[in-house]
């Protein structure tokens, strides 16, 4: 197999596997963290 | 602390968690570790945000954080990272079903079989798409060492997963070689 191909291949299988959970919604509990974080620091500015 | 973070930083946080999230998956693992270590970044994040110079690359910053949380990690739980990789030693051997189409799976386990340092810095450029210079500042080394790492583990990878002829390697041909010796009438 040419290198060119195997390299094309390796370049898209590594994309996919990051993608497949890359492409997932955000899990709510960094929603609900983030409000909290700024909950917190509204609470207390500085 | 002296700074809170604006609005516009929380929200490209919570946009930048799936990357955070594939990133964290692709050096621990698995699902959950990854998402205890995106936890982990988005609170320290959170906490150091003096250190984060707003304009500059945020994606860049937050992997900076993730990266080093899970080394130092791995560094205090030595012993358990050294049972799992002496569970991938004993399987390293990945055989497609058919040579040359590999499906992710396939590609998922001759990945998890790379040493840390090679696995990240492949991610890093091939699959998150960074330049060379910013993944060698994400994992605080120079840009020909992350060049390196990321040749050494295509190699591997090519290695691992047969994509060269297999009969160079495979044990056909040392049961082979014993087969013609023993027809040749081998002298022991």
């Amino acid at each position: 197999m040419l290198d060119r191909t195997v390299q094309a291949q390796i370049g898209r299988l590594l994309r996919d596997v990051f993608a497949d959970v890359a492409e997932e919604p955000v899990p709510q509990r960094f929603v609900t963290l983030l409000v909290e974080l700024e909950n917190k620091s509204r609470e207390k500015p500085g | 602390m002296s700074s809170t973070v604006s609005e516009p930083v929380k929200d490209a946080m919570l946009r930048l968690v799936p990357n955070l999230r594939a990133f964290a998956v692709s050096l621990c693992g698995n699902i959950e570790r990854a998402d205890d270590l995106v936890q982990e970044t988005l609170l320290k994040a959170w906490n150091n945000i003096d250190g984060f110079e707003e304009g500059t690359n945020l994606r860049a910053w937050l992997f900076t954080i993730l990266r080093n949380t899970y080394f130092s990690d791995c560094r205090r739980r030595r012993r358990e990272v050294e049972d799992r990789d002496g569970v991938k030693a004993a399987d390293l051997s990945v055989h497609p079903e058919q040579p040359g189409h590999l499906d992710m799976q396939d590609f998922r386990k001759a990945l998890d079989s790379l040493p840390a340092d090679q696995r990240e810095a492949l991610v890093l450029v091939g699959a998150a798409g960074f330049s060379y210079e910013e993944a060698a500042a994400i994992s605080g080394c120079a840009v020909g060492t992350i060049k390196s790492r990321v040749n050494r583990a295509r190699s591997k990878l090519i290695e691992l997963l047969s994509i060269s002829p297999p009969h160079e390697y495979g044990p056909d041909a040392a049961s082979e070689a014993i087969i013609s010796r023993t027809a040749r009438g081998g002298s022991y």
